[in-house]
């Protein structure tokens, strides 16, 4: 398969607040400790977006806030890739209560950001952004299923992606017997050819089997399971490293997808 | 730029028009629109185009836990038109882990968890605690759908609001050329839901009449729900076709980057994703015979889209919009009027755009208040989304 190209990456989740300090954790596990978590601050985050957003939104305009500083991108013409694992549950939540009240009374701000593209929406107009735009979802294997749509969309229109994959604990749950989510996301800005930034290039494929590489450490292991998002943490340990490698994550119920991660 | 061939090898649609595409076609000839009027009691009155629950098949057997509104949409429509068999032909010829499957909807099983709403105990701070994995995740309909066909090939479902399943083609286009998918099937489905007529409501877009695309007097959209699915393959399903199997020739993907419901006033979004479009399919604007509009039927959205319509092909080409027949059915309107527009090429027909009385007189486009006879070689489709979400697909008879 061919390669794409990682140009930035931002990471935020608990104990990994930044990809700069996660890189540090990451090489080094037995320091990581999970009660470390970072404000959700960033340039794009102002209070007006703030006030439109909930965190579930927040945490997608984050990372790509983070992978995006200090790029020379595109910001009105990057075309964008989302992924999430179900949407703002909370907003479905309160949506379906307004549903058993009299009149109904279902919030118009809550209706437009129900839409599992609320995140792209909200970033695009902040940024201007006429380029495609595109929100994908598969549960529990929506990280790995949002990186190949990135993959193939990047390498098919020769033009760069902004790839964000996020998620965030919410009252309504699908499965009430899954494990607790952490607010989690990760950002990276791909490219179809390598520059002098490049960090790493990777190459994607689907192969049959369910195992997806283990994390020693067991913290970080638990952290990995808790959220799909959070799901792309041996990815992230393969990058931290910089040495070539290949790791599988869950792309579905008898699938992974294969990560040929070659550092730049 | 110009895409490699792409052929729809197989499509089906169910609607308020009917079970199929022969019920389709069918109800368009006889000037039979789908929509119907309900009542939401002291909430108003609205027009709705939705599919009678009594047409749809249940789901039973090892998928039981699938048994949904949604899923039922779905299943039904996968029992029409030869569908299920062209994709067993898919399957015998690439392998089954070589079919992918490409949905979109904006609430796939929301209606089983909104039902749960009204029978449990919540408020803000309660949920019911139930499992909606087979039923309220945005996920469940998509692998209905694969484990029903029995394929294991790339999926995904895509939300992108109401362009959602227009954008599946492109999606589907890309799989097929990188090599990770012989077969692509792409899916459109919504079914009625209370999260969606009252959150249209609670915008004040809800038509007190049949929706009236384009008319003077439209005041909003008659909200839809349909099941659609096509079959897209790299090589035609027979070596020879009379007449010319058709082909996706054409896509378009952009964003407005201007509002999260209204559309750019001026269509610049829309606008650029035709201009995408024609310059992937290889054609100039005087080679569309017919445009199937997104038309929803609120001021804001015809308005812009007339205006990016007319920048790009003046006054000539033939435009409609079939939400006044099928209802806007949101994130299965993509396919709904990519179908319905495949159609017209296979009959030489452009439908009306039924409920338009009187063309707004500040609206430029030639929109067609009657079925016409017209051949389309070339047509387009348009669709737009929240969050300023736009998409345009070709379909063409090339070869």
């Amino acid at each position: 398969m061919k390669p794409l190209y990682i140009e930035t990456i931002s990471l935020y989740g608990p104990g990994l607040p930044s990809w700069q300090e996660a890189v540090h954790t990451l090489l080094a596990p037995e320091t990581y400790r999970e009660d470390i978590t970072g404000p959700l601050q960033s340039t794009f985050l102002s209070s007006g977006i703030k006030r439109k957003t909930t965190q579930h939104m927040q945490l997608a305009i984050h990372a790509a806030d983070k992978a995006l500083e200090g790029t020379d991108a595109d910001l009105n013409n990057i075309e964008l890739v989302f992924a999430s694992s179900e949407g703002d549950l909370n907003i479905a939540h309160h949506i379906c209560y307004s549903l058993t009240l009299e009149g109904k009374p279902v919030s118009p701000t809550k209706f437009q950001n129900v839409i599992l593209n609320a995140a792209a929406g909200h970033l695009g107009i902040l940024l201007k952004n006429t380029a495609s735009a595109t929100t994908v979802t598969a549960a529990a294997h929506s990280l790995a299923v949002g990186l190949l749509q990135s993959y193939t969309t990047s390498l098919t229109e020769s033009a760069p992606i902004l790839y964000v994959a996020y998620d965030a604990p919410a009252l309504l749950k699908i499965d009430p017997h899954a494990t607790p989510i952490d607010p989690f996301s990760v950002g990276f800005l791909l490219s179809p050819h390598p520059s002098e930034r490049s960090i790493a290039a990777i190459r994607l494929s689907l192969q049959n089997g369910t195992e997806v590489t283990p994390i020693e450490n067991a913290d970080l292991s638990r952290v990995s399971a808790r959220s799909s998002t959070a799901g792309v943490l041996p990815l992230m340990i393969a990058l931290a490293k910089q040495q070539r490698d290949t790791v599988a994550l869950a792309y579905s119920h008898d699938q992974v997808l294969s990560v040929e991660v070659t550092p730049c | 730029m110009a895409i490699l061939p792409t052929y729809v090898t197989a499509y089906t649609l169910t609607s308020a028009l009917g079970v199929g595409n022969t019920a389709t076609l069918s109800a368009i000839k006889n000037k039979t629109g789908g929509l119907r009027e309900h009542s939401m009691g002291e909430l108003g009155r609205t027009w709705f185009g939705f599919v009678n629950p009594e047409a749809l098949y249940p789901i039973e057997g090892d998928l039981a836990a699938y048994d949904n509104e949604c899923s039922r949409m779905a299943q039904t429509a996968l029992q029409q038109d030869g569908f299920i068999e062209a994709v067993e032909r898919a399957k015998k010829t690439y392998g089954k882990h070589r079919v992918a499957c490409f949905l979109g909807t904006i609430t796939s099983g929301i209606c089983f968890v909104e039902d749960d709403y009204q029978k449990s105990q919540v408020a803000l701070d309660l949920t019911p605690g139930s499992n909606y994995t087979h039923g309220g995740s945005l996920d469940a309909t998509v692998q209905y759908v694969r484990k029903s066909l029995d394929i294991s090939g790339p999926y995904a479902t895509i939300g992108t609001a109401c362009s959602s399943s227009a954008k599946v083609f492109a999606t589907a286009y890309r799989y097929l050329q990188m090599g990770l998918c012989d077969a692509a099937i792409v899916a459109g489905v919504e079914s009625f839901s209370e999260t969606l007529i009252n959150g249209f409501r609670s915008l004040g877009v809800l038509s007190t009449q049949p929706c009236r695309p384009w008319d003077g007097e439209r005041d909003g959209i008659s909200i839809g729900a349909a099941a659609g699915f096509a079959l897209l393959e790299k090589q035609p399903a027979e070596a020879s076709h009379d007449p010319a199997p058709i082909e996706l020739i054409g896509y378009g993907e952009t964003a407005d980057g201007y509002d999260m419901t209204a559309p750019h006033p001026e269509g610049k979004g829309i606008e650029a994703a035709m201009l995408l479009a024609l310059k992937r399919a290889g054609l100039d604007a005087k080679d569309i015979d017919y445009i199937n509009a997104h038309g929803s039927g609120t001021p804001m959205n015809d308005d812009a889209e007339d205006a990016a319509v007319h920048r790009i092909f003046g006054a000539l080409v033939l435009v409609s919009s079939t939400k006044g027949w099928t209802g806007h059915t949101q994130g299965a309107a993509g396919i709904t009027e990519a179908i319905i527009l495949m159609l017209g090429m296979e009959n030489d027909l452009v439908p009306a755009s039924l409920n338009t009385h009187a063309v707004d007189s500040s609206l430029k486009c030639n929109i067609a208040l009657d079925n016409q006879s017209h051949r389309i070689r070339y047509g387009l489709t348009n669709s737009m989304g929240f969050g300023g979400n736009n998409a345009t697909l070709i379909f063409g008879r090339t070869h």
